[in-house]
């Protein structure tokens, strides 16, 4: 069963937080990271788990 | 003539610990930046300190991650994403931590990384997790083991 979590990231030092996803298949291992519309996550940014919660609308298994 | 021809030993044992449970704050940069870097070792501000090994073990039930040693030059305070940059933090070792769920039946993986080698005074060792453990309560209180000289 796919996991997911919401998180908050920022690629300016958490200045501006966003909201995004972390996924994480049955094993607990990341499959990716997005940002609140699906969109991959690339370089370098920290982010900071948020809670638990249902598949985005835009997820397609 | 070299300048010192004599073996140096630690003049006192110096275990930290790295004071606070890390990973739930995530850090994907791999240059040594970014706000979510924790300090887990400060080496004696004088003399500087020989470090053996960081220890990790679980807390709680953890997510598949990363975890990433920094050597960080700077000495004085350390504020995470300010004092460390590019410039003056490289990687030492990155560590492959497989999920975990926490049991009381069955024990915890425990992971070493060796360092084995001396750090200037004041310097410090820093630690990033690449993907989040998960909720607040879940990741690492790194062990180091060292001495001071």
């Amino acid at each position: 069963m796919t996991i997911f979590w919401k998180i908050e990231y920022s690629h300016d030092l958490n200045v501006t937080m966003s909201p995004g996803y972390q996924i994480l298949d049955d094993n607990r291992t990341t499959i990716k990271i997005t940002d609140s519309e699906g969109n991959e996550l690339i370089g370098g940014y920290d982010y900071s788990f948020v809670e638990e919660t249902t598949a985005p609308v835009w997820w397609v298994k | 003539m070299v300048a010192n021809i004599n073996p140096i030993y630690a003049r006192v044992s110096d275990v930290q610990v790295g004071g606070a449970v890390i990973g739930t704050n995530a850090n994907t940069a791999t240059d040594g930046t970014g706000a979510n870097t924790y300090e887990i070792f400060d080496s004696d501000a004088t003399e500087g300190s020989f470090v053996q090994k960081v220890v990790l073990k679980p807390i709680s039930s953890i997510a598949a991650t990363v975890a990433r040693l920094w050597f960080c030059s700077a000495t004085g305070t350390f504020t995470g994403g300010t004092t460390n940059t590019a410039g003056n933090t490289t990687m030492i070792a990155e560590l492959s931590i497989a999920a975990w769920t926490a049991s009381n039946s069955l024990a915890a993986p425990q992971y070493e990384i060796p360092v084995n080698f001396p750090l200037p005074p004041g310097t410090k060792m820093l630690m990033t997790f690449g993907t989040s453990t998960g909720a607040a309560t879940t990741g690492f209180n790194p062990l180091i083991i060292a001495g001071k000289y």
